[in-house]
């Protein structure tokens, strides 16, 4: 059978530069790498696709994770300033999207918010549950009772041997199983 | 934590003004992109637009 899957250890033979983000970024600076990502936002296609986005309902947070992923893919950030510029970049945006009169959706939790829980759920789509007493009694098969094997039978417990026989069978004289027994 | 859920906690942190403490100790010199800076340039965008809808407002509250 033939798997398609990599040989072990085939990762140590290709080449670690092989894609942008397997090297250094190209921006370590936290001012810098804000400004080019707005810059970049900036431009008239990236704005449109971004309004575009917005309109078909997606929320901040998935835009702002989009441009940024396609950042770290292009090697221009690191992860880790990626995520410094989260706040920036959706802020930005926000800002961008008033001004157009585009209506968004932060997508950020809200704390007063109930969680949903099952029992909403159940009532939402109208199933009730019923009470204890009315459910139906479901017949089950009844397990059989364990019937004990006689005691001549092969399957049946093994009778255990008395302390004598165990100290005996230890190789123990009868001092030591005075002081074993205490 | 997938990648999506620590942007949406780096947005809340930024919004709080949280997020840049330790990054201003890092970095030599003052921080530009701030929140205090994205609320002032709001205010610059967006500013003479709400003044302008007051203004408005305004007109037809005193021609009723």
């Amino acid at each position: 059978m033939k798997l398609k899957a990599p040989i072990p250890g085939e990762n140590l033979v290709a080449d670690g530069r092989n894609y942008p983000w397997r090297r250094a970024p190209e921006m370590v600076d936290y001012d810098e790498a804000v400004e080019s990502i707005l810059n970049k936002v900036d431009e008239d296609v990236e704005l449109e696709a971004v309004f575009a986005m917005m309109d078909v309902g997606a929320d901040m947070v998935t835009i702002t994770s989009t441009i940024l992923l396609n950042y770290i893919g292009m090697g221009k950030v690191s992860i880790d300033l990626a995520l410094l510029m989260a706040g920036p970049l959706s802020r930005y945006l926000e800002i961008k999207a008033k001004s157009a009169g585009v209506d968004f959706d932060l997508g950020l939790v809200n704390e007063s918010r109930k969680p949903i829980t099952a029992e909403d759920m159940r009532m939402a789509m109208g199933i009730v549950q019923q009470d204890e007493e009315e459910a139906p009694v479901l017949d089950l098969p009844q397990e059989a009772p364990e019937e004990e094997a006689p005691e001549d039978s092969l399957m049946a417990q093994p009778p255990v041997a008395s302390e004598e026989e165990q100290s005996s069978m230890l190789g123990m004289d009868e001092e030591e199983e005075e002081i074993a027994n205490g | 934590m997938r990648f999506d859920e620590a942007v949406l906690i780096a947005m809340q942190k930024f919004r709080t003004g949280d997020v840049l403490s330790k990054t201003k100790e890092l970095k030599e010199g003052a921080v530009r992109y701030t929140p205090e800076y994205f609320d002032e340039l709001e205010k610059d965008i967006l500013g003479e637009d709400v003044e302008a809808d007051l203004d408005q407002e305004m007109e037809i509250e005193d021609e009723t």
